[in-house]
């Protein structure tokens, strides 16, 4: 397994936002979790991260142990998130931006690579490459903050909620080239709450609930399984 | 009013703010990647020339020839205030670092009292007493060298600032810490450095200025007042908007004292504030 989460609890203050997850990703997969608003999908993804220490679990990335790493090392693995909410440097132009991207220790010396590849994955970039962040379309915006998280050289990309805030039309180009990328052997592992796009695009899934995994499959099963569509599609 | 007069009164104010804009960098760059200010600030100026008073004293060296030990001693000065202090009070309720810092005032201020005594004092270096003519105009050495490396300083920093990964990495923990951390900066150690620089930034402040602005012990906080003026001039956070805010600052204390003088003239520069307060309260490159 490129990635284990074994057993994480974690929380802030006195509050507890996820029990005992645990769950794996293997190399050239893409996993989703998915689950609504709160259901501590965010708060895994910072543990995994290294952003929020765990109270008790731990995280395995090929093997080694990754729960006791500052951030900035599990980064330097090639442990990758593209945060919620895109977190760009507003004030900073795109290309700034991607620079800080690709700076980590494993991405450095590929910068000008990698640049090639997220503008030919991403041309509008390109375009506005000496433009402020802040002034980006929501779109753009995802594209940048993906963009930015390829220049890291990731062996696991880690993406919450790609599909936040974005129209139809723009969910798909995004998903369109989240499938080339992992066609081209990219791990992903996704947050979602649009449980359809999920389902469609990942192989497996886990289904989070209150902190808690409900669920997990494949994606085909999970999408002909009576709860989730009940619960979660509606029909 | 002679041109020539108001002329020399500008190079002045150039030299004066090209160290309060060094100053206010500081300060600046230390608020942008800790949100943290720090009240003895201009108190570690008050250190750095008076090891110049005392190497001058104890070797007979030359202030300029000081500035080799004084900017790295305040460099490692500056890793060691943050290590064991500043560091602790990062997530701390904010009085505290108030407190904190305030009470560094103090400390250094009394220390510089009991070692040096209350005696006003300056110490002469190599170019004080030659003069520049360009034209009709006649430059203090001493003046010269601290606008032109004071303010060469501050250009250098911008561009770190602005073109160079140290300074892409410090904008970014300025615009969002934890995207921050998520690029694999090492936010602790950027931290460190930008702290010690600041103080280092002083050292090199204090080491142009030995003969030109008068040392005493309580000197400090009066600095950290400037520099905090400069800060918010600059429009908060904003680096570019800080070295122009020293300009301005500097210029508005040599003309006060040139064509008011006395304590009015001195007021020249806080009215200067209070007014742009009043009708630019973002600051000059602050944004709304």
């Amino acid at each position: 397994m490129l990635v284990s989460v074994q057993d994480i609890t974690a929380g802030y203050g006195s509050v507890t936002v996820i029990k005992n997850i645990s769950l794996e990703v293997d190399r050239g997969e893409w996993v989703a979790v998915i689950g609504g608003n709160g259901a501590g999908k965010s708060t895994l993804f910072r543990v995994i991260s290294g952003l929020v220490r765990p109270r008790s679990g731990k995280i395995y990335f090929e093997g080694r142990e990754l729960t006791a790493l500052p951030p900035h090392e599990i980064v330097n693995k090639g442990i990758i998130q593209v945060p919620e909410g895109r977190m760009l440097f507003p004030k900073m132009n795109v290309i700034d931006n991607l620079l800080l991207g690709g700076r980590n220790r494993r991405a450095r010396n590929n910068v000008n690579e990698s640049l090639k590849k997220v503008y030919d994955l991403f041309p509008i970039l390109e375009k506005r490459a000496s433009q402020e962040a802040g002034t980006l379309s929501g779109g753009e915006q995802q594209m940048l903050a993906t963009a930015r998280g390829l220049m890291a050289l990731p062996r696991v990309l880690l993406l919450d909620e790609p599909s936040l805030g974005l129209a139809p039309l723009m969910v798909r180009e995004i998903f369109n080239s989240l499938q080339i990328l992992n066609k081209e052997g990219m791990t992903i592992l996704m947050v979602e709450q649009n449980v359809v796009v999920s389902l469609k695009n990942a192989e497996r899934a886990y289904v989070l609930e209150n902190g808690e995994i409900v669920m997990s499959g494949s994606s085909k099963d999970l999408i002909n399984d009576d709860r989730t569509k009940q619960a979660y599609l509606g029909i | 009013m002679d041109i020539t007069i108001i002329a020399q009164a500008l190079i002045q104010g150039l030299m004066l703010g090209a160290i309060y804009g060094l100053i206010g960098l500081g300060i600046t760059m230390v608020y942008a990647i800790t949100g943290l200010l720090n009240f003895a600030h201009g108190d570690f100026m008050a250190i750095a020339m008076y090891l110049c008073l005392a190497l001058f004293t104890h070797f007979n060296m030359d202030p300029y020839l000081s500035s080799l030990i004084a900017v790295p001693a305040l460099f490692v000065l500056g890793l060691m205030v943050y290590h064991f202090l500043f560091r602790r009070v990062l997530k701390a309720e904010l009085l505290m670092v108030v407190q904190l810092t305030l009470g560094m005032v103090f400390i250094i201020e009394s220390s510089l009292l009991l070692t040096f005594t209350a005696d006003y004092e300056s110490v002469p270096n190599i170019l004080h007493a030659v003069r520049f003519s360009l034209g009709p105009l006649s430059v203090s050495g001493s003046y010269l060298a601290t606008f032109l490396v004071g303010g060469g300083a501050g250009a250098a920093l911008y561009w770190v600032l602005q073109k160079t990964d140290l300074g892409r990495q410090i904008r970014a923990i300025s615009q969002n810490k934890d995207a921050a951390t998520l690029m694999g900066i090492n936010t602790t150690r950027i931290q460190m450095i930008v702290f010690a620089l600041a103080i280092a930034l002083l050292g090199l402040s204090g080491s142009l200025t030995t003969s030109i602005l008068t040392m005493e012990p309580y000197m400090g906080l009066e600095l950290t007042l400037f520099a905090f003026i400069v800060f918010v001039m600059g429009g908060v956070g904003n680096f570019l908007g800080t070295l122009v805010a020293g300009y301005l600052l500097g210029i508005a204390d040599a003309m006060g004292s040139l064509f008011i003088g006395g304590h009015l003239g001195a007021m020249v520069p806080y009215g200067l504030f209070v007014l742009l307060l009043l009708f630019r309260p973002q600051g000059i490159l602050g944004a709304k």
